[in-house]
């Protein structure tokens, strides 16, 4: 029994509940590691991805709660990202943030294509995310697991 | 028929007709044979000829000659010369009279004649020749011609001479004034054509004309009145037809209207003119009046309108042209001045952020110098992490500085013969194991330079670090080669990769300012474009250029060449003696930076060594730190003595050794030790020598000195102390003395300087305050005032000190001063007492006061000093909201900005968290604590300033009125402060679509400004109510209107009122905000306008907005909703 716990999760497997699973993308790793470890601590399953690509391939193998994704990135954007999640993966939260102050602009771009979603400033503190993802997704260790 | 007439056409019919025996030539039978030869050969020419024959000249003349002749044909047939041309025979006849006597012939080219020919005088030309017609007998029996007119020749040439002279004139003045007068000039010298002129201009409201030129005038005349308006029924001219309907109107009854008017190039006065209208490119109505007096001697014929009309076309194009260069020239005054308070904010913005980095980066260090033991591996990580972020901001805002600094011609640039081979070398060695570690090929190949190159060092750091950084990052794989060599007379410096290369289209821009060459593939996304535009600008500081050759996919070579010798620097920056300086770290910032660029695994080891950045960070803000090593000067010449003094001192301070007095005085100059100590004997300069240079200049006169001598007795440290030595000291010494009494010199040293520094900075402080500061006497005398003092109420120093300080008081409020004197006196202090007082124009300003006593030496109290500071809390708040406002207009470059700058932030952000949430040591959470606080400014100034743009402009349903109300209360405190008597009226309050925080900071900056406007006691009103708007589409909306009793805006400045930075509020205004409402107002398809009064005492202000309903929905829609 022990051993079970130890291989799923570290905190809180119990039957029908799981750590919702957060997906952070930033091509400055840093930022994206950071993030990644802070959602971590506060129990929540957390992974880093340094670009859409990559981010997207996460996706397929294990479809997360939510997406937190830069917006300026080299190659695929956020935006991009974020529609292509969209399209793919109907069920997962997205939540963009961004440094670039031309960023809701793009936002009305992709708005025009019908998405809305929801942006984030950059530099955000880290207590105000936390906050953010749980008005989101709710608290990790309450969460039930949907479809 | 007689054969002599036979085949000569019309006028050989008539000649056969004619009765010629009733004529002085006789019967045709009777005809010299000259005669008849003559007149078959007139009569078979096709060219105009005549004979005038015997001494009556008989007109015999062929049928091309008849066109010349007009009315007179065919009655001159016959008749005599004489008689045919009376109206000009004063020319022609002795031109036939020097034929008939003296045998000769005559030519004439062009010859103006004012010929009768068609019932007026008429200006001709024509070309012709008189020759003798030899009689029988061998005299001279008549005078045969030929001819030519060349009327149409001539006056076609003359009026398009004319019109080609005004066009050249013309577009060489660009003014408007000097258009007209050049094309006056011109007009001038066709008087035939134009005996006057006259150019009027309609002003800009369409209702008067003024002259702008005329011509032919030499005195003032009625028909050349200085302006006349367009309604005037009683004009001399008919004005008002023309400029209504676009038409010329032609006046001929001149003589009838005026008496003399101008000649021009006749003795007769022109009987007509004409008006026209000077057409104003894609305008209907035209911008003036062409008035032209008529040439008398031609008919206004189908020419002769037609040029007339070029004219004024003409003319009208050349004003056109005035105009629109004077449009682009103002506007670009107005871009000047716009950049110019970019430069500046720029500046600003970068040293608010330089204190709180430098803040950050020093608790950052302290915990760092803890090392990876003291912190655990992890914490430790992320504060390098954390650290080395707070560098790159560091860097950014750096560079943006150096920018600020080139622009304002601010940098200090000491250019030293240096040499650039090995420097180069140096600098570029800082990239060696970033670029190993990214597997590039690294060469560096400089030489051989046989003289000194003349750079300033740090310039010439920053061009090949930025040059590198730039290669390092979008070179992938390959290789990257640094080249220095001369050139003909220059030096080349070239930085050649293997990188992504740069599109053809784009390498014309890639030395822009923040250009950046889109979607090249690098390393990273950071960057700001700023680097490469550094680069060409320390370039030309050295005289030199950038070039860049790229090929794409291929690599890219940038090169920086400056000229050898030293002819083309300023020469008072030129330093002819190459220092000993350290060398400078900052490559460091740019190889840290770099080095993240690589993937993960390859960076910088977690344990390197922190590169300490607070010195250079503290030497450039200014401030002091402790814990801050001191640096001190050892000169001694024996090497063993050197090392072994250095060795002791090394472990406290920082140690520069020199090894002779000449060096220690040139390193002293340079580099401001804390303290000096040398050896007395040493070869060349002793250390007396030393000394005495120190002492004797006056910014290093402060410095502690302390000799050191094998010298021991007495006598010699007399000596010593007496040249102003602060300590001699006799070997051998022990390490414990010498540390104690460097130790205790020091401590004097920094008292000493914090006096002079306290006093220093007060002296500074009072010269560069804001705040007025004003001495004055126990009895209310004035003994000093500042600049600020003379800028805020308007009075020199020298026109006050002397006299009272009641002059600033408003005579209501003079009962205060005896009371604060009485305050003062009893030792007593005034704070922060808000009050109000006038300046020397009479303008009430608000003031806060502080009063505090002035004391001298032994206690007593001798008089005040009085702080008076012309700003309320409010105003502050609104400065802050001013520097997001301007950031509006440099929108660009903040979106560039704010990524670089928050992206650091965010990782720093998250990493002191981290850092703060697992540390167990209480100080070194306090530290981190320190740290976040830092960051929250930081990240505050960079919403502040960069988040403006990226608010939201979500229109959603809003009531103006219900906005009214929750902003009234901001105003209270203001409003309260100078008795306004502030009013809202809210008529109806229906919804609107309108983004909430624009509308607010609408309605906040307009009540800021009335309330700025009025004098205490004034009143202000504020209303929304229901409105509509007719032009155009009907809308329907709400109209905000604030109302004040200011003193009203003057208005000739109203036309400025909208732009940016235009401010009348010279101490508080950014000049942004009414500018921004109109940007607001735009957006949401509204209007703005304003209504104001000067009137002394009874001046007020208006502003009136409308909002349609329909916020930034279409009219279209807007005209649904409302039906």
């Amino acid at each position: 029994m022990n051993d079970t716990r130890v291989c799923q999760t570290p905190s809180n497997a119990a039957a029908g509940l799981r750590r919702p699973f957060i997906l952070v993308v930033d091509d400055e790793r840093v930022i994206a590691e950071t993030l990644a470890l802070i959602l971590d601590s506060e129990g929540y399953g957390a992974e880093a991805a340094y670009d859409g690509a990559s981010a997207l391939e996460i996706c397929r193998q294990r479809l997360p709660d939510l997406v937190v994704t830069d917006v300026v990135m080299p190659g695929m954007n956020g935006i991009d990202l974020a529609i292509a999640i969209g399209r793919q993966f109907p069920g997962c939260h997205i939540l963009l943030f961004s440094g670039q102050a031309q960023t809701p602009l793009i936002l009305e771009d992709a708005k025009r294509l019908g998405y809305d979603f929801e942006l984030l400033a950059k530099p955000l503190h880290p207590e105000e995310f936390l906050k953010k993802v749980k008005d989101l997704i709710g608290p990790h260790d309450a969460r039930q697991k949907t479809a | 028929m007689d054969s002599v007439f036979s085949g000569g056409g019309e006028m050989g019919a008539l000649m056969q007709t004619l009765d010629w025996s009733k004529t002085a030539v006789g019967p045709v039978a009777s005809w010299p044979q000259s005669l008849k030869t003559a007149v078959r050969i007139i009569l078979t020419s096709r060219y105009a000829m005549f004979v005038w024959w015997g001494q009556e000249l008989v007109n015999l003349y062929n049928d091309p000659y008849r066109l010349f002749l007009g009315i007179k044909h065919p009655a001159a047939l016959g008749k005599s010369g004489r008689q045919v041309w009376a109206e000009i025979w004063d020319q022609i006849g002795p031109r036939a009279e020097a034929v008939l006597l003296r045998g000769e012939s005559t030519y004439d080219e062009a010859l103006l004649l004012l010929l009768a020919r068609h019932g007026y005088h008429e200006e001709t030309y024509f070309t012709f020749s008189y020759s003798p017609l030899p009689d029988d007998q061998g005299g001279v029996g008549g005078i045969f011609c030929a001819v030519n007119e060349e009327t149409q020749r001539v006056i076609d040439e003359r009026r398009l001479t004319l019109l080609r002279e005004i066009a050249a004139a013309t577009a060489e003045n660009l003014a408007l004034n000097q258009v007209c007068e050049s094309a006056a000039q011109c007009l001038a010298n066709a008087a035939r054509d134009l005996p006057f002129t006259l150019i009027y201009l309609l002003d800009a409201e369409g209702k008067r004309l003024s002259k702008a030129a005329e011509t032919g005038f030499n005195a003032a005349h009625p028909a050349a009145p200085a302006s006349v308006s367009l309604d005037d029924a009683s004009a001399v001219w008919p004005f008002r037809p023309v400029v209504e309907s676009g038409n010329p109107v032609i006046v001929d009854d001149l003589s009838g209207r005026f008496t003399g008017v101008p000649r021009g190039g006749w003795n007769e006065e022109p009987g007509s003119a004409i008006l026209l209208p000077i057409a104003q490119r894609g305008q209907p109505r035209p911008s003036g009046v062409f008035v032209a007096g008529l040439n008398p001697y031609r008919r206004l014929d189908d020419d002769y309108r037609g040029f007339l009309s070029l004219l004024s076309a003409q003319i009208g194009s050349a004003l056109a042209n005035a105009v629109a260069y004077e449009t682009e020239h103002r506007r670009a005054e107005a871009l000047a001045k716009l950049d110019r308070a970019k430069t500046q904010f720029f500046s600003n913005v970068s040293h608010e952020f330089r204190t709180p980095l430098a803040l950050m980066l020093g608790p950052l260090e302290d915990v760092l110098s803890e090392g990876r033991e003291g912190l655990g591996p992890e914490r430790h990580k992320h504060l390098l992490v954390a650290h080395r972020n707070a560098l790159r901001l560091l860097k950014l805002v750096n560079t943006l500085l150096d920018f600020s600094r080139i622009e304002a011609g601010r940098i200090d640039a000491v250019y030293e013969p240096t040499d650039l081979c090995r420097f180069t070398q140096e600098v570029s060695s800082v990239f060696r194991s970033a670029m190993e570690k990214a597997g590039l090929d690294f060469s560096v190949e400089c030489g051989p330079i046989s003289e000194p190159v003349y750079v300033d060092r740090n310039t010439w750091e920053k061009i090949v670090l930025n040059l590198l950084s730039n290669a390092f990052k979008f070179t992938l794989e390959g290789s990257v080669a640094v080249r220095l060599r001369v050139v003909g007379k220059d030096v080349q410096l070239s930085v050649t990769d293997t990188g992504t290369g740069i599109p053809a289209e784009e390498l014309p821009r890639v030395f822009e300012r923040f250009h950046r060459v889109e979607s090249s593939r690098g390393r990273t996304f950071e960057g700001t474009g700023i680097g490469l535009a550094l680069v060409r600008e320390l370039a030309r500081l050295h005289g030199g250029t950038v070039g860049v050759t790229s090929s794409l996919g291929r690599g890219s070579m940038f090169t920086v060449t400056i000229p050898l010798g030293k002819v083309h620097l300023p020469a008072h920056r030129i330093q002819e003696q190459a220092t000993l300086r350290p060398t400078a770290l900052s490559g460091e910032t740019y190889v840290e930076e770099a080095q993240h660029w690589l993937p993960q695994g390859s960076g910088a080891p977690a344990d390197e060594p922190v590169v300490s950045m607070l010195p250079s960070l503290v030497a450039a803000t200014g401030g002091e730190t402790a814990g801050q090593r001191e640096l001190i000067l050892l000169a001694d010449d024996n090497a063993d003595m050197r090392e072994y003094v250095a060795h002791l001192l090394r472990d406290k301070y920082r140690v520069q050794a020199v090894c002779d007095g000449q060096e220690a005085v040139e390193v002293t100059r340079r580099l401001h030790p804390d303290l000096v100590l040398t050896d007395v004997m040493m070869p060349g300069l002793d250390g007396f020598g030393v000394l005495d240079a120190i002492r004797n200049e006056p910014s290093l006169s402060s410095t502690p000195v302390i000799l050191l001598s094998a010298r021991a007795g007495e006598d010699s440290r007399v000596e010593g102390w007496h040249a102003g030595a602060n300590d001699y000291l006799v070997k051998p010494f022990t390490a414990r003395e010498l540390l104690a009494r460097i130790g205790s010199h020091l401590a004097m040293a920094r008292i000493r300087k914090e006096q002079i520094m306290a006093s220093q900075r007060l002296a500074a402080l009072v010269e560069s305050a804001d705040d007025a500061i004003i001495g004055k006497d126990l009895s209310g005398i004035v003994t000093s005032w500042n600049p600020a003092a003379e800028k805020m109420f308007g009075y020199r120093a020298e026109e006050i000190v002397g006299r009272s300080i009641a002059a600033i008081i408003p005579p209501e409020l003079q009962a205060d001063e005896p009371r604060i004197q009485e305050t003062i006196a009893r030792g007593g202090r005034v704070d922060h007492f808000e009050t109000v007082r006038v300046t020397k124009d009479g303008e009430r300003i608000d003031v806060s006061l502080t009063v505090s006593p002035l004391k001298d030496e032994n206690g007593r109290i001798v008089g005040a000093a009085k702080i008076v500071r012309d700003v309320t809390q409010q105003k502050k708040t609104e400065r802050t909201l001013r520097i997001s406002e301007r950031l509006a207009s440099v929108g660009r470059l903040a979106a560039t900005m704010a990524h670089e700058i928050n992206n650091p932030l965010e990782a720093v952000t998250n990493l002191v968290y981290l850092a703060k949430q697992r540390s167990v040591r209480s100080d070194v959470r306090d530290f981190l604590s320190e740290t976040q606080d830092e960051l929250a400014r930081i990240s505050q100034l960079t919403k502040q300033t960069l988040g403006f743009y990226s608010e939201t402009k979500k229109t959603m349903p809003i009531r103006v009125g219900q906005l009214l109300n929750q902003l009234m209360p901001i105003f209270a405190a203001r409003t309260r402060n100078k008795a306004i008597d502030i009013r809202t009226e809210i008529r109806g309050d229906f919804e609107i679509y309108a983004a909430s925080d624009e509308i607010r900071l609408l309605i906040t900056n307009l009540v800021n400004n009335s309330i700025d406007a009025v004098a205490p006691g004034g009143q202000i009103l504020v209303r929304a109510s229901p409105a509509a708007q007719w032009r155009a589409n009907r809308r329907f909306g709400v109209r905000i209107t604030v109302a004040d009793t200011g003193s009203g805006i003057a208005p000739e400045v109203r036309s400025e009122l909208f732009e940016p930075f235009f401010t009348t509020k010279k101490e508080v205004g950014t000049g942004l905000g009414l500018w921004l409402c109109k940007g607001i107002v735009e957006r949401h398809r509204g209007s703005i306008r304003l209504k104001s009064s000067t009137a002394p005492g009874k001046s007020w202000t208006v502003f009136s907005v409308f909002v349609p309903s329909s916020g930034q929905q279409s009219d279209a829609e807007a005209l649904r909703e409302a039906v």
